[in-house]
């Protein structure tokens, strides 16, 4: 079988359709709710699904045709994960313990890492960067504006 | 009289000095944001959208409607300095404004840039003045055919904002519409995509998904190219000489009006006037060889015709509920966050409010000519801040905001999502920006679909039968057909542009 020549889109289509066959099954279950048959909470997922779902289909065989434009751009937008997962990693963590050490610490904690992982800082100038970023903001969200962040086990 | 008395309350409203220093630090943050090299006005205002949250109604706005004017004067800055247009809209701007630029006249270009932009933002308040009673008059025969067909004219707006690509641009205008589903439903108030968490029955926050997909993307991409600091040589005193005001009246009048005009037309985005400017202003000039090396005009009718669509937006905004730009489509969820639902009965619901944000737009702009522009030497030594320093606390600045929203970790959580996925979709040329105008147009949608097809037993026929319906879809159509020719144009000139080496994103 033939490899389709723009593999992005491809995989796009394919997930499309996927989403679309979700957002129809969804429509289904919410039909059973509805008192009309055709009006009701499922009538735009029905509708959603279906046209996800063609959609998809119209761009799964789009991604079939050679164009050589398209290739030359994908060439030069390639995805590079090594340079921004480290950065995702940080920020996951960083949402996951908020809640745990507070907001604070944690602030503190994930502005180290991403001086260090963004602007590959020595640890002794991440870590002043970090007290004086943490302060600040403190100073303007927490003491000015007010709004209660996680406080976890310390804060 | 009466739209004229209401304006006079609005800015009574707007002018108190706690108001007009919101503008003034929305303005200067703004402009901040805007210059730093790769976040254009779009990503400069949804990352600074939280902030204006957590402050009360009307401060908020007023503070938004500077972070606004600041942020699009932001991009032309970086575009007239240093040659990046933050969006398509700014790449006419670099033609001539670079030139300028390296012949040392970046300041007076720059200037000339804000005076078009105020010159426009009150030609776009004058126009509201007019247009507003119309509209309040037209509001109460507004029904749910009347909002389908409106959602139906929203959808004309693919076509400029697809990008290249209009079955990417259909599919993630769907999925936006998908995502705005999450939550309970309208009818039966059944959850929907639940999947058993009480999380998501609250449905998805507009502006975590927004944060996400605009600040914490353009972060990644400034990682991904491993930006670092960027000079910015003198840019030279910002007023421009008699000489280059004489030079730029009639050209910035000429912008203003192809602006203005067109950008009443929802679908008729800042990219398509911008270009149509500098290319009729070319066309007129006796000079047109002088384009391209450094003429004033250049800068000038471009730039008017970008401030002026973004100021004529403001109609079809208000009026319609349809953005017809990016930051628009970002500054539409802001003024949703204080319970305002743009739209034909905006007018009618939210007036004293209404015309407090009409007149915080022109406190903004203002605000812009007489604090801003001579504080050019700041911003650009503040842009001299490295990468590796900023994007952490953009980073940090993005989390907060998702946070403060409804006070909830999973906000956090999707907007960290959606700034990994906005990153793949960029690097793989899928349009953002119809996924956020369908997820913010859903819920409107939604209850007009149900509504309308429950008013009649003919179902949906109906919206061909009302006149004021039937009417919106025949413009529609008409917009459709207006807006494939007028991006087919843009996208050849940028495509020109592009191979002449102006790095367009």
């Amino acid at each position: 079988m033939r490899l389709p020549y723009n593999l992005p889109d491809f995989f796009g289509a394919l997930l499309s359709i996927a989403i679309g066959i979700v957002v129809s099954l969804e429509a289904f279950r919410l039909h059973a709710y509805s008192p009309s048959q055709y009006v009701g909470d499922h009538t735009l997922p029905a509708t959603l699904g279906l046209l996800l779902i063609t959609l998809g289909t119209g761009l799964l065989f789009h991604s079939f045709r050679d164009k050589k434009e398209e290739r030359k751009t994908d060439a030069e937008s390639g995805f590079r994960p090594k340079s921004v997962l480290p950065c995702l990693l940080v920020l996951l963590l960083y949402a996951l313990v908020i809640d745990i050490v507070g907001y604070v610490l944690a602030t503190f904690l994930a502005s180290i890492a991403l001086f260090r992982v963004i602007g590959s800082y020595k640890w002794s100038r991440s870590i002043a960067m970090a007290i004086v970023l943490t302060g600040c903001l403190y100073a303007v969200f927490v003491v000015w504006l007010k709004i209660a962040f996680p406080t976890g086990f310390f804060f | 009289m009466d739209t004229l008395h209401l304006l006079l309350s609005g800015f009574a409203e707007a002018l108190t000095l706690e108001n007009v220093l919101m503008a003034a630090l929305g303005a200067l943050v703004g402009t901040f944001v805007g210059v730093l090299p790769g976040l254009g006005p779009t990503s400069a205002i949804a990352i600074l959208l939280p902030v204006t949250a957590v402050l009360e109604p009307t401060q908020g706005i007023i503070m938004l409607a500077g972070i606004y004017y600041g942020a699009m004067y932001g991009g032309s800055t970086t575009a007239i300095l240093l040659n990046i247009p933050g969006e398509l809209s700014s790449v006419p701007t670099c033609l001539d404004g670079y030139p300028l630029a390296k012949q040392g006249k970046g300041g007076p270009a720059l200037g000339i840039s804000a005076i078009g932009s105020f010159v426009a933002g009150i030609m776009g308040v004058i126009g509201l003045v007019f247009f507003a009673p119309v509209l309040a008059d037209q509001a109460l025969k507004f029904g749910p055919p009347e909002y389908l067909a409106l959602m139906v004219l929203a959808l004309t707006l693919m076509v400029s904002l697809s990008g290249g690509s209009f079955l990417k641009a259909f599919i993630m205008g769907a999925f936006g519409y998908a995502l705005s589903l999450v939550g309970l439903g309208p009818s039966t108030g059944v959850p929907r995509f639940d999947y058993g968490s009480a999380k998501l029955v609250g449905g998805l926050d507009m502006i975590s998904i927004i944060i996400g997909l605009f600040a914490i993307t353009e972060v990644l991409k400034g990682i991904e190219e491993k930006r670092v600091t960027t000079v910015i040589g003198n840019p030279g005193s910002v007023y421009p000489s008699k000489a280059d005001l004489q030079k730029s009246v009639k050209p910035m009048v000429r912008g203003g009006l192809v602006g203005f005009f067109l950008g009443l037309l929802p679908g008729c985005s800042a990219a398509i006037t911008s270009f149509l400017a500098y290319d009729l202003e070319k066309k007129v000039s006796k000079h047109p060889e002088r384009f391209g090396h450094g003429a004033m005009e250049g800068v000038a009718a471009p730039e008017a015709a970008n401030n002026a669509t973004s100021s004529a937006g403001f109609i079809p905004l208000f009026s319609l509920g349809i953005p017809s730009s990016p930051p628009l489509a970002i500054l539409l969820a802001g003024l949703m966050i204080y319970g305002l639902t743009p739209g034909p009965v905006l007018f009618e619901q939210n007036t004293t409010f209404v015309w407090a944000v009409i007149a915080s737009m022109f406190v903004g702009n203002a605000m812009l000519l007489v604090l801003n522009l001579p504080m050019v030497w700041l911003w650009v030594k503040l842009t001299r801040v490295p990468y590796g320093i900023m994007a952490p606390i953009i980073l940090i600045f993005c989390t907060i905001g998702a946070y403060s929203v409804r006070n909830s970790m999973f906000d956090v959580f999707v907007a960290f999502l959606f700034g990994g996925l906005g990153y793949l979709f960029s690097t793989y040329k899928w349009p953002v920006v119809p996924l956020v105008l369908c997820f913010i147009l859903g819920p409107l949608l939604e209850e007009s679909l149900i509504q309308t097809a429950a008013m009649s037993a003919e179902g949906l026929a109906i919206v061909l039968q009302r006149p004021i319906s039937s009417v919106i879809l025949v413009a529609a159509a008409a917009l459709l057909i207006i807006s494939l020719v007028l991006n087919r144009r843009t996208q050849k000139r940028v495509q020109e542009e592009r191979e002449r080496g102006i790095d367009v994103s």
